[in-house]
């Protein structure tokens, strides 16, 4: 029973052991240099008079806890350059676009990779949230401590979400705007406090070196720019987690790789259906849907539905009573059937 | 604090009545008439317990507890260790003794669910449970409570999920608390998810019978069929379900005979021992395959689904069950109606819809139009039919079913 919500769990938790132990695991594997040069993502390096990472100390805010990762690219999902040893991946999208502003890195050097990013998100849509983010699945482990707790869940209104989703927004804009302003070559003095000022207040920074057991720089109060974005960082993960207990994946509103993912979702692969005159209006699809969403139970009419905010978790169409009302179907092909009941199997035999 | 309905005029109401018992109670000629029709042996059982039903004995432990519609939860009764029994009952002998409560025009079920606890028939009961769904059934919690205790539950008549969830999920808990404060128990996370395990078995099984039925209607006829539906009023839901598995694993290896054109039943209730719809409509040789009526298929077709297995979360996926998914007409449900009686037609390609209309049921008739005209666009035969308890009006129906075939195997050819 639930076939597709135990193989998501496992594809969650094999993605959350390779992407934050990757590292450890394939460090045989780094790619050296000369390699890099060869193949045809092209390497990203500050130019001269730039800050980066690796100029950072242990003490500071944006000490990098691991090295080099395996692969240098970035897919689009919430990797964390903070991850102990290197991760698998380098880091988010985010991370990419704010460091190569303010490196003004020319563009025919980032465009494979924003090739890349562009085609993955094409195929999967906002699946990346829902089966492979190692962040969601850290949220939803809360879920699962909060239910043995006995403790009822909150629901938010969807006044709240969009409220969430236009912050996130804002946030983004505010950390790229700041980004491409200290590249300026009169401004960089300012670079040693400014550089990656999204990174400084992301939750992720704080949460990915602990699955290592590495302590992560959590306080800095040597200036009055490190003091501020540290108390912003608390803030930000003591929201982080009372919206991953209490709620169901309120932060999936805010994260801002889960926002640019959203652009994807209508016309990507995986699309949602659903067949009007089965349908009973009991409300389950809306009722178990993790982002609040309520689209499913409100459509009366026989139409594909992907809405921006659906991670493709794709509890709906498990929990739906009615045989054929909900399914899924990938680039026109069916797949992940409604599975079957004993009554139907009988029923297709009786015939 | 449960108020009490007519708390001060009690003693004036009992009074003045005279007990007018029915002088014909028949009830057992007519388990044994549709004993003799039916091929299961294991269906015994079922027709055994329809006559043991008359002779309760109550012990010290056991409590019952009546209630009327399906949207009453029995999960919360049956976490409490309650035992529910349902009180909807169809029996003409009764009507007449409830006319001295309720005179003229009204809804015949209520007559004679009245008549029968002004005659002392439900001494064994603890609660009563009232919804607030048609209007007579709203006034029978004030018209019962000189003779039982009564509870009033109203779910209010607009059945969207999304502006009325929170006020159901209230109603609900409110209940159960009321329940576990009134029998002293304390039942919590772990015996609701035991009732409701027991609750989706039986749905189970429900489903299984329900699709056998459209595949070979005479296999498990439409008398058995409500035979067992009948029985699970009042039965224990354990020794229901495995009472119900065994027929069906009996009638599964039988193989349909019959050729005559498949009805679905839509519309008011049909229940023990009020089979004249189902007498007419076998001697006019049609076949009743399946049904969308709030006893059977409303009452037993949707699972519950538990998602946040808290305590309030278990709650709220029952009131789901119950009331969004429900089918009443005294809720906002006709469109529900239509495509249900739309799909389960075009899908296993049945070959008419027969509408059954009680007499004075408003919620009932003023559906008909809108179901006649859609169903006309999709060119499915409909029939709409009004009658009552008596037996005066067998030979019109007869010959309305008769013509109904006409025109249905006319329109095969």
């Amino acid at each position: 029973m639930n076939k597709i919500s135990i193989s998501r769990r496992i594809v969650q938790v094999i993605c959350l052991i390779l992407l934050v132990y990757g590292g450890y695991i394939f460090k045989d594997w780094k790619q050296s240099a000369e390699a890099q040069k060869q193949s045809i993502f092209p390497s990203l390096n500050a130019p001269e008079g730039s800050i980066s990472t690796t100029k950072f100390e242990k003490g500071s805010i944006l000490w990098p806890s691991g090295a080099t990762p395996v692969i240098e690219n970035y897919p689009p999902t919430l990797v964390c350059r903070f991850n102990p040893n290197g991760g698998m991946f380098k880091a988010c999208i985010l991370h990419f676009f704010s460091e190569n502003l303010t490196w003004r890195t020319s563009i025919k050097y980032l465009l494979p990779y924003i090739t890349l990013f562009v085609l993955l998100c094409f195929l999967f849509g906002r699946a990346w949230c829902g089966w492979v983010c190692p962040i969601g699945t850290v949220g939803d482990f809360l879920t699962f401590l909060r239910r043995k707790m006995n403790i009822p869940v909150k629901r938010f209104p969807a006044n709240f979400r969009m409220n969430l989703s236009f912050t996130g927004y804002v946030l983004m804009v505010i950390a790229l705007t700041i980004s491409t302003l200290i590249g300026m070559p009169n401004l960089a003095r300012y670079q040693c406090y400014w550089f990656l000022p999204y990174c400084q207040i992301c939750p992720a920074r704080l949460i990915c070196p602990m699955f290592g057991l590495i302590k992560p720089n959590w306080k800095d109060f040597s200036t009055g720019i490190t003091t501020t974005f540290t108390i912003l960082a608390w803030i930000v993960l003591g929201f982080f987690i009372a919206a991953f207990y209490w709620g169901r994946r309120v932060w999936c509103h805010m994260c801002p790789v889960g926002l640019i993912n959203s652009w994807f979702n209508k016309g990507c692969g995986i699309e949602l259906h659903k067949k009007a005159v089965k349908c009973i209006k009991c409300g389950y699809c809306a009722d178990v849907c993790p982002m609040g969403l309520t689209k499913m139970y409100e459509i009366d009419k026989d139409t594909i539905y992907n809405q921006t905010g659906c991670i493709m978790c794709m509890r709906c169409i498990e929990v739906c009573p009615r045989k054929g009302c909900l399914s899924v179907k990938f680039f026109g092909k069916k797949f992940f059937l409604r599975r079957k009941t004993d009554a139907e199997k009988v029923s297709q035999q009786v015939q | 604090m449960q108020k009490k309905f007519l708390n001060k005029y009690n003693e004036i109401i009992l009074k003045n009545l005279s007990s007018k018992k029915p002088f014909l109670n028949d009830e057992f000629e007519q388990a044994l008439k549709y004993r003799l029709k039916s091929g299961l042996s294991s269906m015994d059982d079922f027709y055994k317990a329809i006559e043991s039903n008359f002779r309760i004995e109550k012990t010290q432990k056991d409590r019952y507890i009546g209630y009327f519609c399906s949207i009453v939860p029995e999960e919360l009764l049956i976490a409490c260790c309650l035992k529910p029994v349902r009180l909807c009952c169809e029996e003409y002998a009764w009507t007449n003794a409830g006319e001295e409560i309720l005179p003229g025009d009204i809804c015949p079920v209520i007559k004679s669910i009245c008549g029968k606890f002004y005659n002392n028939v439900y001494d064994y009961l603890d609660l009563v449970i009232v919804p607030g769904t048609c209007d007579p059934k709203t006034k029978l919690a004030e018209l019962l409570s000189p003779v039982k205790e009564i509870y009033f539950l109203d779910p209010g008549r607009n059945s969207d999920y999304l502006d009325n969830v929170d006020k159901w999920t209230a109603l609900y808990t409110k209940f159960f608390e009321f329940l576990k404060q009134k029998f002293q128990c304390n039942a919590g996370r772990k015996q609701l998810l035991n009732a409701c395990k027991l609750t989706n078995k039986r749905t189970e099984i429900f489903k299984k019978i329900y699709e056998l039925r459209i595949k070979s209607p005479d296999v498990i006829n439409a008398f058995d069929y409500y035979v067992m539906i009948y029985v699970s009023f009042f039965m224990d839901i354990e020794q229901w379900n495995n009472m119900a598995e065994k027929v069906y694993d009996e009638a599964k290896e039988k193989h349909s005979l019959s050729k005559k054109p498949k009805i679905l039943l839509a519309g008011s209730p049909v229940i023990f021992p009020n089979f004249k719809i189902l007498d007419v409509l076998q001697q006019a040789e049609l076949e009743i395959s399946s049904d969308i009526q709030c006893t059977s298929f409303g009452r037993f077709y949707n699972p519950v689904v538990i998602d946040e297995d808290t305590e309030s979360g278990i709650i709220r996926a029952l009131t789901l069950k119950n009331i969004a998914g429900s089918i009443c007409p005294c809720l906002l449900n006709l469109e529900k109606m239509v495509n249900l009686i739309i799909d389960t037609v075009n899908q296993y390609k049945l070959d008419g819809v027969v509408y059954y209309n009680l007499r004075l049921c408003q919620v009932f008739e003023t559906q008909t139009t809108v179901i006649r005209q859609v169903l006309k666009e999709n060119k499915i035969p409909f029939l709409s039919v009004k009658s009552d308890f008596g037996k005066e009006d067998i030979g019109q129906l007869k010959t309305r079913f008769e013509a109904f075939r006409e025109i249905i195997q006319s329109g095969k050819e």
